[in-house]
């Protein structure tokens, strides 16, 4: 039974490449991210096989550099920041305030092609020799002595930067200006609390970036000299520079993710989030506190050491909004009905990898403890907690919960669990040797490293190929669903919120009626009561 | 008109004009605060280094050409007031008037970067052009690079947003020329404003900063 | 600003009353009135942009939304502005700073390398060398960077081109090592940030005798 949906509405590649409906340029999205969400696996792949003994044997020093910054950059900027929001986001925000489509439709379209002229842009300084500057480009190596190509992929990223601000201000205008009648601001999924939060910081943070990658440019092309210490400037502004943005988007990467985990926590808790008002509010508190604390990547930098008390005491504060979102989960979760559907695999996963992950920023946030952690894995631990066992989590819970809706399949349960499980135990094998590692010593990105380090350092790579395998099962699985899962029901889990109201999958107009809320979000009791469940 | 639209027309994932209007300005706005962040990161470079080599900044400053400065504030104004009574020419209906203001506030635009090149021009022969040809007859020279790096990299931006404006209000006296808006659709002329005040709002802060310091 | 439609009077009122603001400011400039011309120019420039906001582009007008979103942005480009002058203005409150630990009580390392027995087989030859002044005093590690240094022979001096003077130092980048891996830390510390500073790729340090 094939219902006329976005799917099927149209066909050819130019009504792909020339959509503007927000559900097919998700997709679109889609593709594109993971694309770049596997070249980064493969620089990752490249470094950790290199650190597997402690000689460079592999690779020279300066091959190992590009290695670790095009992991990063590819990573960072290619997929992380743009994976929920510019995929689930613009697949879901529509739907769940019960709009036709976003804003602004063309510039949604636009924002997608900017992600790819920047990608292409990138990828061609990847193929011509690549960049060793590390993700952070500092100055003066990357604007005077870095003799690769730091132009072509600072301007990609520049591009790609504006998909990003675009995005955001579709958000934040469809939020503001087309919910459905009834729909007030306390009655929206946290999902959409969390992508208008993203949405400010998208909106605040992205051109600071994106003149800090011009003044960089301009100082290798035209020879400005911003950053030079020969002409009395000073590269640790740079660092100022660049960390105002690059601080927040670590809240752009979890932000969106968290929104994912309140809403996959209630519908398996069967349960209305506990302390909704809080959590929404925490959504906003992270993204201004977020631009207060950047100074904290910045400590042993020779930044004033009384700023630097400032940034860590903001750094401690903003690590609050965060604990109570994984408070509320829990208390969501206390006397609920929980079943264990993938998603859910995921919400927990992410539950105890972000904690850990935030309560060792924490230690980063200290002054005292951050002067011996600083540069070593502790940090590369620390963030990849958060990177990839909070968001990169999130994001696959989140793709396994609205596939059934995006694709009109489900995906097979059974190997949706078995990856969870294999992911969950590859990733804690790869970084947690990394917090004692750094503890101990190890600098980051150096391609040698003292014997001693060799045994927990074997066991990261060996963690990291178990990941990998654990990243490639969804892959085939849920390409494999598109064609041959079983259909799916219009509400397969029994959630609340208006996207499960249509069919699966959507109409292109999404509701063929403007949808009238009456009722406050989760409110999952009442559903329960009127003998919904999973179908 | 043949590409007059009817009154009240939306496009369809709007549920009125109204609601698309309003979308469009509050887009607009929140795009002109992006461009506050961007040239705002020009100007933290600017505070930190003013503060920093306060004597280089007067020397610097004094070399640029005020005259110049102050006749292409004046010229921007201007532009701004002609923009804004286009806008109210749109929203009067009256075409003609429409039209002719955009072509000032186009002509107004021009001049001033024709200006802009005069004192790009002067600063390139005086060698004042940051890089391995600076040269500066000041007690505090190399630091004055830096004045001058900022100065090309801010009134640089300025200047490469007044051409993308410049293409904007091209296009739209083209559209206006062909009856295009009316009082019932007027929206992309007013974002246009919207845009053109913010670019000149960008030089009333650059003017005193980079040609004001140091002047007694 | 669905529709309001602003007088004329209004827009020739308001520009008018720029350009007398412009006049203002540039005879203000010219008027030395010490610290407060910085405070006269801007808030001659802020009043001209508030004027621009409110009436051509019909702020006045409009929802408030619109105001709210302004004013974020402009307190997002002052805590950008505030929280980076408050590193730059207290950076001279540190006393101890790199001409103050001039005095070394420890042995002076030139370029060291946590991994010396490495060293040697990949060494790059006398041609390109980092510059690195490292003083050890204390716990305090001090790297200094310097252009257009000379090589000799011996080792690294250090001498040419130094970095102009900004807030009362010279540029310097400080790290402080720990006692129990002191001189792993350290060593390393210098190697980092030489190499992430004016280090060229793939270039190695040289021990040099302490």
């Amino acid at each position: 039974m094939t219902q006329r949906n976005y799917l099927n509405a149209d066909y050819g590649i130019r009504s792909w490449l020339l959509t503007v409906d927000h559900k097919r340029i998700a997709l679109l999205y889609l593709a594109s991210v993971t694309l770049f969400f596997m070249l980064g696996g493969v620089f990752a792949m490249m470094v950790r096989l290199e650190l597997l003994t402690p000689a460079g044997d592999i690779m020279q020093a300066e091959t190992y550099n590009k290695a670790f910054t095009m992991h990063g950059i590819a990573m960072v900027f290619f997929f992380l920041i743009p994976a929920i929001p510019a995929v689930l986001g613009n697949f879901l925000v529509p739907m769940m305030i019960g709009a036709r489509d976003l804003a602004f439709p063309r510039l949604n379209l636009l924002s997608w092609y900017l992600y790819v002229i920047g990608a292409l842009f990138t990828i061609g300084a990847i193929v011509s020799g690549g960049v060793d500057t590390g993700w952070t480009f500092y100055t003066p190596y990357s604007t005077t002595w870095s003799n690769t190509n730091v132009v072509p992929v600072a301007l990609g990223i520049f591009v790609t930067g504006f998909s990003s601000i675009l995005t955001g201000l579709n958000f934040i205008v469809t939020i503001h200006k087309m919910r459905a009648p009834g729909l007030t601001w306390f009655r929206l999924p946290l999902f959409i609390w969390a992508h208008y939060a993203t949405s400010i910081i998208m909106i605040l943070g992205t051109p600071v970036i994106a003149i800090t990658i011009v003044l960089v440019a301009l100082e290798r092309v035209a020879n400005l000299g911003i950053f030079d210490p020969t002409r009395g400037g000073d590269p640790v502004l740079f660092q100022h520079f660049f960390w105002f943005y690059s601080h927040p988007a670590v809240y752009i990467m979890i932000l969106p993710a968290m929104g994912i985990i309140s809403e996959v926590v209630a519908c398996f808790a069967r349960k209305r989030i506990f302390g909704y008002g809080f959590v929404a509010f925490s959504s906003l508190s992270i993204a201004l506190v977020g631009f207060l604390v950047w100074g904290h990547h910045m400590f042993v930098s020779s930044q004033s050491v009384y700023a630097a008390l400032v940034f860590s005491i903001l750094s401690f504060l903003v690590a609050v909004p965060s604990a109570v979102k994984v408070f509320n989960w829990t208390a969501t979760l206390y006397k609920g009905r929980i079943s264990f559907e993938t998603p859910m695999l995921y919400v927990f996963g992410f539950i105890g990898l972000f904690t850990i992950g935030g309560l060792t920023g924490l230690f980063l946030a200290a002054l005292g403890l951050d002067v011996h952690v600083h540069d070593t894995y502790f940090v590369v631990a620390h963030f990849h907690y958060i990177m990839v066992g909070g968001t990169i989590m999130a994001y696959l819970g989140g793709l396994h919960f609205w596939w059934p809706k995006i694709t009109g399949r489900l995906y097979p349960e059974w190997w949706g669990r078995l990856s969870a499980g294999v992911i969950f135990i590859g990733f804690n094998l790869t970084f947690f040797p990394q917090f004692i590692l750094g503890y101990l010593g190890m600098p980051r990105r150096y391609h040698v490293y003292p014997e001693e380090f060799q045994v927990l350092n074997v066991m990261s790579s060996a963690g990291a190929s178990i990941l990998g395998v654990g990243y490639l099962i969804p892959l085939v699985y849920m390409i494999w669903s598109m064609r041959y899962g079983k259909p799916a029901p219009a509400n397969p889990w029994g959630a609340t919120g208006l996207e499960w109201t249509t069919p699966s999958p959507p109409p292109t107009e999404n509701f063929t009626e403007t949808p009238v809320v009456t009722r406050e979000a989760y409110d999952y009791v009442d559903l329960t009561a009127e003998g919904g469940g999973i179908a | 008109m043949p590409e007059a639209r009817a009154m009240a027309s939306h496009l369809h994932h709007f549920d009125s004009a109204d609601q698309q209007k309003d979308a469009a300005t509050l887009g607009m706005w929140v795009f002109l605060i992006t461009e506050i962040l961007f040239f705002g990161g020009l100007f933290m470079a600017y505070v930190v280094y003013r503060s920093g080599y306060p004597g280089a900044w007067v020397e610097a400053s004094r070399s640029l050409d005020l005259r110049l400065g102050a006749i292409n504030t004046a010229v921007l104004i201007c532009s701004s007031l002609t923009m804004a009574l286009g806008v109210q020419a749109a929203q009067l209906g009256r075409r003609k008037a429409l039209v002719g203001w955009l072509v000032a506030t186009i002509l107004l635009g021009g001049a001033f970067l024709g200006i802009k090149s005069v004192e790009y021009a002067h600063k390139f022969a005086e060698h004042h052009v940051p890089g391995p040809s600076f040269v500066f007859h000041g007690a505090e020279a190399r630091p004055a690079q830096l004045f001058f790096s900022l100065y090309f990299a801010m009134t640089g931006m300025h200047a490469l947003h007044m051409v993308i404006g410049l293409g904007l209000l091209l296009n739209l006296a083209r559209q206006s020329r062909a009856g295009r808006f009316t009082p019932a659709y007027y929206t992309p002329v007013e974002m246009a404003g919207l845009y053109w005040h913010f670019v000149d709002i960008v030089w009333i802060f650059l003017f005193p900063l980079l040609y004001l310091v140091g002047r007694h | 600003m669905s529709g309001h439609v602003v007088p004329s009077k209004v827009y020739f009122a308001i520009f008018a009353t720029l350009i007398v603001l412009t006049g203002l400011t540039v005879a203000a400039a010219m008027v030395d009135l010490g610290p407060l011309n910085t405070v006269v120019a801007m808030s001659i420039a802020c009043a001209k942009a508030t004027l621009v906001v409110l009436y051509f582009m019909h702020a006045r007008y409009g929802s408030r939304l619109i105001w709210v979103m302004l004013c974020a942005g402009v307190l997002w480009l002052i805590i950008l502005i505030a929280l980076t002058m408050g590193d730059y203005a207290t950076r001279g409150w540190m006393k101890q700073s790199a001409r103050q630990v001039g005095a070394v009580t420890a042995p002076r390392l030139a370029a060291v390398s946590p991994f010396p027995e490495r060293q040697r087989g990949e060494d790059r030859g006398p041609r390109e060398r980092i510059d690195v002044e490292a003083q050890v005093s204390g716990r305090r590690l001090v790297v200094a960077f310097h252009d257009d240094s000379v090589i000799g022979p011996g080792g690294i001096e250090t001498g040419g081109v130094r970095c102009p003077e900004m807030f009362g130092q010279r540029p310097v980048m400080r790290h402080h090592g720990a006692s129990d891996s002191f001189t792993r830390g350290l060593a390393s510390s210098a190697t980092r940030i030489a190499r992430s500073g004016v280090a060229r790729t793939g270039r190695s340090l040289r021990t040099a005798p302490a």
